[in-house]
């Protein structure tokens, strides 16, 4: 019996020492996430924000909000939420406003109107629709969706684009929300394979259609006025992001694609990207600058006139008359998201196993100003 | 054949292994972390005879009374029974396990000592395995890489059918009926002279698994709460076992097995509306085993071939599905020299050839030979020491020689001080290696150091055991997403640890002589962490426990089942809010014997799941069951 007792101190002991605790189990931190960040150029110790304690009366309408995808079924997608003035800023913040509800799925697109902002899930089909300023759920739609991507806005009207089955190439099309009843039109607008984002002017809906899973090379225009009539206009492969800048033009940024052979093992054939300017009264393409195999982009943003793209873990700045593409940019590092505003670019990192760090840069100075943790895969900056 | 013909031709044959598949639709643009993996590849089950097999290591064994008690997946007979943690997607959903805290691909299933685990993933999934007709399961805990090759670094999980050569006749059918149109239904027959042994088999599981969820905080656009959608299935198993005794060291036996599911995945929370993924698994087993013993010889020779076939459609309702098919010849050679009561030699061989491809993966062949043996030393007879060392020639990797050193010393009675040092390995599967644009044809092999120490403890009918453990796994294969894109892919990063202690105890009470207490419980505590970012992993909870306590008196058995998780993290922030919550959760059982004669006996049960209605997680968003029932009967005849 007494060597038993022994025996019984001897793995007692072994117990206790392996119930150790270690700073290994503590939330990431700001602090620790710049810590362990490549930082850009720092010209001045940047800014890093408090966070803001968020409760029942708390508004959100003197800041802008960051959108993180999160991944692909694991239902972590989020919205951030950073004061203007870049002091304070907070994660999650829909599920604080909402009983702890959380917006479980892939975190798209969000797309605002004066009133609400429309919050689309991709993987879990759905549209959130929340107040705006204080971000309280108002309506959700469960129904009509498949693989929503992007939402425009013309007058009570909202289009969302829908890949359909993403393996299917013949069944894109763009939900109809009726914004004042918060219900879909059982009538869709069916339009070619790989829909993706989507802006309007006079009435009309500009689609890119980058090609969901495999490719496509144009942008359709749908005229609400007219039946929904749709016209297309052929640009490089892989178009993705477009808006119209102040002269009036839309330009779109095509990635470029690369095709593969029939099991997907090989890379047959790589096409280039480009920026093009198209003249909508003609829906022609005015100007295309080339982005070739190599230096292709994949983020645009704008800003007074300013047209700025991310390519090679540099962003760079052009216009509308410019005719060769820079050679120098601002290397940013490698990024999933960016937008610019008054002269700063704000970029958020490729993270999609920890929070990404959301960081401004002056432009001027190319001092990097701020920085901030957003969610975990954040990929649009919404002004 | 080719590079190991000769070895062939000194008298092996060979068989495999066998796979499985891998859900995951590559066309996703981000790959899921943690449910894709590996490769299978050799690995040896040495002689049984030998007590050596799992020295110095943790193992509990469960039988058909803890089957039937959890009998609606292998996954919730593990959870309820045994110290290993689970991440799966719901019954009908893939399941893997998280053995002291490691991967999926980290834990090796064997049948009948021939490992399974997927090909494609290098994991075994527990839902899409039928294990309701077996007669015992063996869960070791620890590394075993020496005797199972590569994945036995958490543990190893053994299902086994016994055949017997004894004059005997006997049949079990079980019935099981509840909540959610689930049905578990099993029969089994054994049939057996002094020369011949037969066991048949046939399982059939099924569930339209269409229970309400719990958590309100989601809605469906009219206000109205959700249940779970597109996720029933159903499966079947039907096998074989027939053994021929021609003298008392001379035995031949064939095992087969066939397994068939279709399940359909469900979407979860919140739209449950939006599922539409399905899956069918289908494979087939087949083992000839023969055992020889002369003078101090023993020996065994396995041949094993083993197919398995997956196959995913990402919408039910288009035919349109990708595939994943293996087929493994698998041949073991065992020898044992007894050389006397103190020293024993033991030397195994053995041969793995895999072929795999899916429906955009080419066939691609893994050979494997392995040789190694052991030498057991007893120099006292209360101390048994087993040194082991391995050596695998791998078409595809540079193995590692792996060695084991395992020791035990009796500390007076019913005390036992047990240590087991290890290195392990696992190899990189056909998922990592070849999916096209993501996968890494030069992976290495992930390799293992572990160390664990505890003992056994017996007094009475109580007994306890306690094992600390420490596991240092370098080149740990991690999914991340590359370059500025998320195309997760494959790579040798993590060099992580994984520290903790297991502790098991059983113990029987007899009150007023007539009324008859069994208790019986597995706690693990385990620290996983990376050691590059000093964090804690994510998905490994850091507490588990679940307890049986059992009430018999005259014909009635009371039961109550327990389980908690703590909270588990689900991502690398180990913020709340990307989190699992901790929870605990009840089943009460009754049965009641209605007829015992000495040919017959028919017991009935009914049995209440999730006794007081929390809702609980085990994957983010996938709320499980509230209270449920069933009801079944168990019905042995000779």
């Amino acid at each position: 019996m007494k060597t038993n007792f022994k025996l019984l101190i001897v793995v007692g002991t072994m117990l206790f020492a392996s119930c150790e605790s270690d700073d290994a189990s503590e939330p990431l931190t700001v602090e620790r996430v710049v810590e362990t960040e490549t930082v850009v150029e720092v010209v001045k110790d940047p800014l890093v924000t408090e966070q803001l304690e968020v409760d029942d009366t708390t508004v959100f309408d003197n800041g802008f909000f960051v959108s993180a995808e999160g991944n692909f079924g694991s239902k972590d997608g989020s919205v951030s939420y950073v004061s203007n003035d870049l002091k304070t800023s907070t994660n999650f913040v829909f599920r604080k406003k909402n009983a702890n509800k959380p917006l479980a799925g892939l975190i798209q697109s969000i797309a605002f109107n004066d009133e609400n902002a429309y919050i689309i899930n991709n993987d879990g089909a759905i549209i959130t629709i929340v107040d705006r300023v204080t971000l309280k759920e108002k309506a959700i739609i469960t129904s009509g969706l498949e693989n929503p991507r992007y939402m425009a806005i013309i007058g009570n009207k909202g289009y969302i684009t829908n890949w359909g089955d993403g393996l299917d190439t013949t069944d894109d099309y763009i939900a109809v929300l009726d914004l004042t009843t918060n219900t879909l039109d059982p009538n869709t607008i069916p339009l070619a394979n790989g829909v993706e984002q989507i802006v309007s002017r006079d009435g009309k809906l500009y689609v890119s259609h980058k090609g969901a899973f495999s490719n496509n090379n144009i942008i359709s225009v749908i005229d609400t006025n007219n039946n929904n009539a749709v016209e297309t206009i052929t640009v490089k492969d892989h178009p993705d992001e477009l808006f119209f800048i102040p002269s009036g033009a839309l330009v779109v940024l095509s990635e470029g694609h690369n095709f593969f052979n029939s099991t997907f093992s090989e890379i047959i054939r790589r096409s280039d990207g480009a920026i093009s300017f198209i003249d909508v009264s003609t829906n022609t393409v005015t100007k295309e600058l080339p982005l070739p195999v190599g230096n292709r982009a994949s983020l645009l943003a704008q800003d007074k006139g300013n047209i700025y793209y991310y390519s090679n873990d540099s962003v760079f700045t052009i216009n509308e008359t410019t005719i060769n593409l820079p050679t120098e940019g601002i290397e940013v590092g490698n990024i999933y998201g960016m937008n610019v505003k008054e002269n700063t670019l704000y970029t958020c990192s490729t993270a999609f196993t920890t929070f990404s760090t959301l960081k401004a840069i002056d432009l001027e100075s190319t001092s990097l100003t701020f920085v901030s943790v957003v969610g975990l895969g954040a990929s649009k900056i919404y002004f | 054949m080719s590079r190991y013909s000769n070895f062939i031709l000194l008298g092996l044959w060979f068989c495999g292994v066998c796979l499985h598949a891998q859900k995951k639709s590559f066309l996703n643009r981000k790959k899921e972390k943690g449910t894709v993996t590996e490769l299978n590849e050799v690995k040896v089950y040495g002689f049984k005879n030998s007590k050596t097999a799992h020295q110095g290591q943790k193992v509990i064994t469960l039988e058909n009374k803890e089957i039937i008690r959890n009998p609606t997946n292998f996954t919730e007979t593990l959870r309820f029974n045994s110290p290993i943690a689970f991440r799966d997607f719901g019954n009908g959903g893939v399941s893997s396990a998280r053995f002291r805290g490691t991967s999926g691909t980290n834990t090796s299933v064997l049948w009948n000592g021939i490992p399974i685990n997927a090909v494609g993933n290098g994991q075994t999934d527990f839902n899409a395995l039928s294990i309701n007709t077996t007669d015992e399961i063996k869960v070791v805990s620890g590394g075993s890489s020496v005797a199972y090759g590569s994945g036995a670094i958490g543990g190893s999980i053994i299902v086994k059918d016994n055949l017997s050569f004894s004059k005997h006749q006997n049949a079990q059918v079980f019935s099981s009926t509840g909540s959610f149109t689930t049905s578990n239904n099993f029969a089994k027959l054994n049939i057996g002279t002094d020369q011949w042994a037969l066991k048949l088999s046939a399982a059939y599981n099924r569930s339209k698994n269409d229970y309400d969820f719990l958590d309100t905080r989601f809605r469906d656009e009219d206000g109205n709460t959700l249940k779970n959608e597109n996720a029933d299935y159903d499966n079947y198993n039907i096998d074989a076992s027939l053994g021929y005794k021609f003298s008392n060291t001379n035995k031949l036996y064939l095992y087969t097995t066939k397994y068939e599911g279709d399940r359909f995945f469900s979407a979860g929370l919140p739209n449950p509306s939006s599922g539409k993924e399905r899956n069918q698994d289908i494979s087939q087993r087949n083992l000839l085993k023969w055992i020889f013993q002369f003078s101090k010889f023993s020996q065994s020779l396995k041949l094993a071939y083993l197919t398995q076939e997956s196959r995913y459609f990402n919408n039910r309702f288009v035919n349109r599905s990708n595939f994943i098919k293996s087929k493994s010849w698998y041949a073991d050679y065992n020898l044992n020299y007894r050389h006397s009561e103190i020293i024993n030699f033991n030397y195994f061989i053995t041969y793995e050839n895999i072929l795999g491809y899916t429906d955009i993966i080419s066939k691609r062949t893994r050979e494997s030979l392995a040789i190694g043996g052991s030498v057991n030393y007893k120099p006292l007879k209360s101390t048994t020491t087993t040194f082991s060392i391995r050596n695998e020639n791998n078409s595809d990797f540079s193995v590692p020689v792996i060695v084991s050193f395992a020791g035990e010393q009796k500390i007076g009675i019913g005390a036992t001080l047990k240590t087991n040092i290890s290195t392990n390995y696992r190899v990189p599967t056909y998922n990592e290696l070849f999916w096209p644009q993501v996968g890494d044809p030069n992976l290495e092999p992930e390799k293992s150091k572990q160390f664990e120490i505890g003992g056994d403890f017996k007094w009475r009918k109580i007994s306890v055991s306690a094992t600390y453990f420490y596991i240092d796994i370098e080149d740990k294969v991690q999914w991340l997403p590359s370059g500025s894109s998320n195309l997760w892919r494959p790579r040798n990063l993590e060099k992580v640890v994984h520290k903790g202690f297991e502790i098991s105890a059983k113990a029987a009470i007899t009150v007023l002589k007539k009324h008859y207490f069994n208790f019986i419980t597995n706690f693990t505590q385990t620290l996983a962490k990376d050691l590059e970012t000093n964090r804690r992993l994510p998905f490994v909870p850091q507490r588990l426990w679940n307890f049986n306590i059992d009430y018999n008196f005259k014909r009635i058995n009371f039961f109550i089942q327990h389980l908690y998780q703590s909270k588990v993290f689900t991502s690398n922030n180990l913020s709340d809010f990307e989190s699992i919550e901790s929870f605990g959760i009840y089943n009460f059982g009754i049965n009641y014997i209605i007829l015992k004669k000495t040919k017959n006996k028919v017991v009935v049960g009914a049995k209440v799941n999730n006794v007081f209605n929390s809702l609980y997680y085990f994957t983010t968003l996938r709320p499980n069951p509230g209270r449920n029932f069933s009801v079944n009967v168990n019905y042995k005849f000779r």
